[in-house]
């Protein structure tokens, strides 16, 4: 089977129908979605889902939860200030039906993302894999040599690799990723608790996060 | 309609330094982003190059090519053919160089036989510096055996022609296409000779004169590029181009012939009546201050100490030739040709040196100080093309036989144009003059000349200043000049690569003898 890149909370296909909410233009935001390195079909699908869940949230707070939860890392410290604030307001369960899982699990959640931000819930079952990044050119992926020397940087959720000559910085959390090309090979920075691996057989490159016994 | 010509390509050579993810809220998400930027005008002359090979001139001919390490390389048939793959961005000749002409106001000569789209590249350029497609064709110079001046530059106006009392009240009306920032002279080789000479004044000093009047060439950006094209460059023609006017000629290029496998895309051109040059995306339009900035950035370029090195070691080896001359300094070819002398039989009279290995056997001359500017003005080029902060040797390399063909010109009865595999660099210039750079540079790492000069040391020590030198130490300076001379005077043999050595410590010790009498005097 081929293996292509991909975070393992986006096992499932977004599916689902977003409904219009009137004064805001939701195509606008998917494009935003998608510039900021997101996917715009699963913000759609999880701003449809935090609505049907509870009408009474802030459109605007949820379309900030949607984009987060669709990839865009940019949004994740506003979206954690809106699942927050959200909760103290009773509509915690669109929050959480924004981001796909039980509203019981929402305050754990958050909790757990203010230290690591590649948790999610499914992470345990998961043996600790967040993501996959990179992939074959030849189908579809970023990379024409399997990446090699991973090491994580000195920025929070920011790792290296190298790609035959090539060195990229890698950023990621649990929802979504950002790869680009790099001058120079950058200066190792300290380890912790997550790392990236890379397989001499293989063009991805795995984030993964030690799990306590 | 889809417009299949309106797609700019991301061009590959771009590379940006990652920044760290920059925040945003939600409400950042239902902002329209702002419009792009305007990209940089290297990134808009990269893709420019990139629109007019994928889309407007089909092109599949990589022959400017660069290479980190050792590229890979096939050898194909059983007469030495070898195809090499190259590791990094590599790019087509008869796109690249015309498009550099563009950026630095250079004068392009384009080659080949009929129906090769010389004519086309060149009215592509003129439409990227904001002509319309009918102007640029409408001021295409057609050069034919009847073309006088007045069809060049313009005619006096008759009234003025009856009524003035002297030149300076005749009026002249002069041509449109004279002032445009893109010139275009086709089948220059048909020009009559008088006619080239008043093309001479334009290209060469930027003014047109008819009648006592007087006539600027250059637009408002100050940014001129001109564009001939000749069916060959080796005499042929109506009438023989002038020498002068062949000399102003920047580089040479020759037109790649079309590419078989790519019949379909000209099925469709045919079928849909078009022509790339109406098609030229607004984004790729150069103004006059963009045209200016551009080259005024390709200006800036550095070159840096060890490529100029290397570039002085590649020009010294061709002015020289031991048997042209009694007196030390005028043992050169020029010598032997502004006495009617013949080169060639110079160098052979040579029996002391080499002749397979000296680079300056392989030429009749030596080279201008034009070509040499030209040089580093499109080694510029090619490195800002790139994305490159200096200029590096490969761009030197990539630009030198473009620049040179014409220029420096083979001796054809030197041995390797004799004999096997090497007997194709006689007919294939650009090949032998990259060999010769490339034979340059192999010399130059296996003397060490990078590592040790002790002549250029002894320059940039007159280069301080002679201020606090006393006597003394201008005696040691002298006496080290002189050991330098012994030196080379040891070796036995000469060739044109210490020949400006030679001359530089020569000149040294005048200064410093001159300087050490002063001293003397003084005291």
């Amino acid at each position: 089977m081929i293996r292509r890149p991909g975070h393992l909370a986006d096992r499932t296909p977004p599916v689902g129908t977003p409904v219009p909410v009137e004064g805001l233009d939701l195509a606008l935001a998917g494009r935003n979605v998608a510039a900021a390195g997101g996917s715009a079909e699963r913000f759609a699908v999880s701003f449809a889902a935090g609505r049907a869940a509870a009408e009474s949230i802030d459109p605007i707070a949820l379309a900030g939860i949607a984009g987060w939860r669709a990839g865009a890392l940019g949004l994740r410290d506003d979206a954690l200030r809106s699942i927050d604030s959200v909760r103290s307001t009773g509509a915690g369960a669109a929050a959480a039906a924004a981001l796909g899982m039980d509203a019981a699990d929402l305050g754990a959640f958050v909790d757990r993302q203010r230290t690591d931000r590649y948790w999610w819930p499914g992470r345990r079952e998961a043996n600790g894999y967040v993501c996959a990044v990179g992939g074959f050119r030849g189908l579809g992926g970023a990379w024409t040599a399997p990446p090699a020397d991973g090491r994580p940087l000195d920025v929070d959720g920011a790792f290296a690799v190298r790609t035959g000559e090539r060195w990229w910085r890698i950023d990621a959390d649990a929802w979504g990723s950002r790869l680009s090309p790099l001058d120079d090979e950058p200066e190792p920075g300290a380890a912790g608790a997550a790392s990236v691996l890379t397989f001499a057989d293989s063009y991805l490159a795995w984030i993964h996060v030690a799990e306590p016994a | 309609m889809v417009d299949r010509w309106h797609k700019l390509s991301e061009s590959p050579t771009t590379s940006n330094a990652a920044d760290e993810v920059a925040p945003l809220t939600a409400a950042d998400l239902f902002r329209e982003a702002p419009a792009p930027a305007a990209p940089p005008l290297d990134e808009k002359l990269r893709q420019t190059y990139y629109w007019i090979v994928n889309r407007a001139v089909i092109s599949p001919y990589y022959d400017v090519e660069f290479s980190s390490g050792r590229p890979l390389t096939f050898e194909l048939g059983d007469a030495g053919a070898e195809l090499t793959l190259p590791n990094e961005p590599s790019y087509s000749s008869n796109v690249l160089l015309p498009l550099l002409s563009f950026a630095v106001g250079g004068k392009c000569l384009l080659i080949g036989g009929p129906g090769r789209g010389k004519t086309t590249v060149a009215v592509l350029m003129g439409v990227l510096a904001g002509s319309t497609p009918e102007e640029v064709r409408r001021g295409v110079q057609q050069g034919q055996p009847q073309l006088s001046i007045s069809d060049l530059v313009g005619i006096p106006l008759p009234r003025d022609l009856m009524n003035a009392s002297s030149l300076a009240e005749i009026g002249i009306a002069w041509r449109e296409w004279l002032s445009r920032p893109v010139k275009i002279v086709d089948e220059y080789n048909r020009i009559p000779t008088k006619t080239q000479s008043a093309l001479l004044t334009m290209v060469a000093e930027g003014y047109v004169e008819s009648h006592d009047q007087m006539r600027r060439t250059a637009p408002a950006s100050g940014v001129e590029s001109w564009f001939f094209t000749a069916n060959d460059d080796a005499g042929g023609g109506t009438f023989p181009v002038i020498q002068a006017l062949r000399d102003r000629m920047d580089v040479t290029v020759p037109a790649a012939g079309f590419n078989s496998r790519f019949l379909d895309e000209l099925v469709a051109r045919v079928e849909a009546g078009e022509k790339p040059e109406e098609h030229v995306p607004a984004e790729l339009v150069f103004g006059p201050d963009e045209q200016s900035a551009m080259r005024a950035a390709i200006r800036a370029v550095p070159v840096p100490a060890e490529v100029r090195r290397r570039l002085e070691f590649f020009l010294g080896h061709f002015e020289f030739v031991q048997g042209g001359g009694r007196r030390f300094e005028y043992r050169t070819k020029d010598t032997v040709t502004t006495a009617g002398g013949r080169v060639a039989e110079a160098i052979e009279a040579n029996s002391g040196a080499d002749l397979m290995t000296d680079p300056g056997a392989q030429t009749l001359n030596g080279l201008s100080v034009r070509a040499l500017q030209t040089l580093i003005v499109y080694a510029k080029a090619v490195a800002w093309f790139r994305g490159r902060d200096a200029v590096s040797v490969a761009d030197v390399g990539a630009m030198l036989p473009f620049v040179l063909r014409g220029k420096l010109l083979p001796n054809p009865t030197h041995p390797r144009f004799d004999v096997g595999a090497e007997r194709e660099l006689s007919t294939d210039v650009m090949s032998w003059l990259a060999d010769l750079f490339a034979e340059s540079c192999r010399q130059f790492d296996a003397l060490g000349r990078g590592a040790d000069d002790p002549v250029g040391d002894l320059l940039a020590q007159l280069e301080a200043g002679l201020d606090g030198v006393g006597a003394v130490e201008a005696g040691r300076r002298l006496t080290e000049i002189e050991a330098r001379l012994r030196t080379v005077a040891g070796t036995g043999k000469l060739y044109g690569r210490d020949f400006d050595d030679l001359m530089a410590l020569k000149y040294l010790h005048q200064r410093y003898t001159a300087y050490l009498r002063w001293l003397e005097g003084r005291s």
